[in-house]
């Protein structure tokens, strides 16, 4: 995960794409999603330790591994969806964008509802005693 | 971190604009539209293997589903 490399790889990228935008815009689409989705491989590889660093404090803290991995999981899915919607802005398709938005956010909402009934079990059991 | 797959895009997309215009330019319409459908699908097969490994990336490290 060198810096350097990835700022080069995008600017290489951008330039590329925009030659291609006159002639064949669709390669131009074609290229910007491929350079995010390789800049995004190489960075998720790279998030090894902060993934361990989380989970080690979420068992030192004794919070339990659920919210951890209720964590990471919705981070993993925010990342895909802003790939995928930042792809489909590009491109001038801002209401597909939009719905994948929605879907991204219902998707994170699903997977946080044990969470929430965690929380009101725990604030009832503070109210009743 | 491979910059040939952009490279490849790109002269691709190139070779595929310049041969549209031959053929065009010598009456061959259709053979055009053949050639951009093809590099069309060439690049998409190529973007396809790109988006399953990173799923599979993202499989590993977030151990999703």
């Amino acid at each position: 995960m060198n810096i350097f490399i990835i700022v080069s790889f995008g600017i290489i990228s951008a330039v590329l794409s925009l030659v291609l935008k006159q002639y064949k815009p669709e390669y131009s689409m074609f290229i910007s999603l491929a350079s995010g989705i390789l800049i995004f491989i190489s960075v998720i590889a790279a998030i090894n330790p902060i993934i361990r660093y989380i989970t080690e404090l979420t068992e030192n803290a004794g919070l339990g591994g659920m919210y951890a991995e209720v964590l990471l999981k919705s981070l993993a899915v925010c990342y895909l969806t802003q790939l995928a919607s930042d792809c489909c802005k590009d491109a001038g398709e801002t209401a597909i964008a939009g719905k994948l938005q929605i879907a991204g956010k219902i998707a994170v909402l699903i997977m946080a509802l044990p969470i929430f009934k965690s929380i009101t079990e725990i604030i009832t059991g503070l109210i009743d005693t | 971190m491979d910059v040939d797959l952009i490279f490849q895009i790109a002269a691709i997309g190139i070779v595929v604009a310049v041969l549209n215009m031959l053929l065009q330019r010598s009456g061959r319409e259709e053979q055009a539209m053949m050639t951009t459908i093809a590099g069309l699908i060439v690049v998409l097969m190529m973007i396809i293997t790109q988006i399953s490994i990173l799923f599979e990336t993202i499989k590993q490290v977030f151990n999703l589903y």
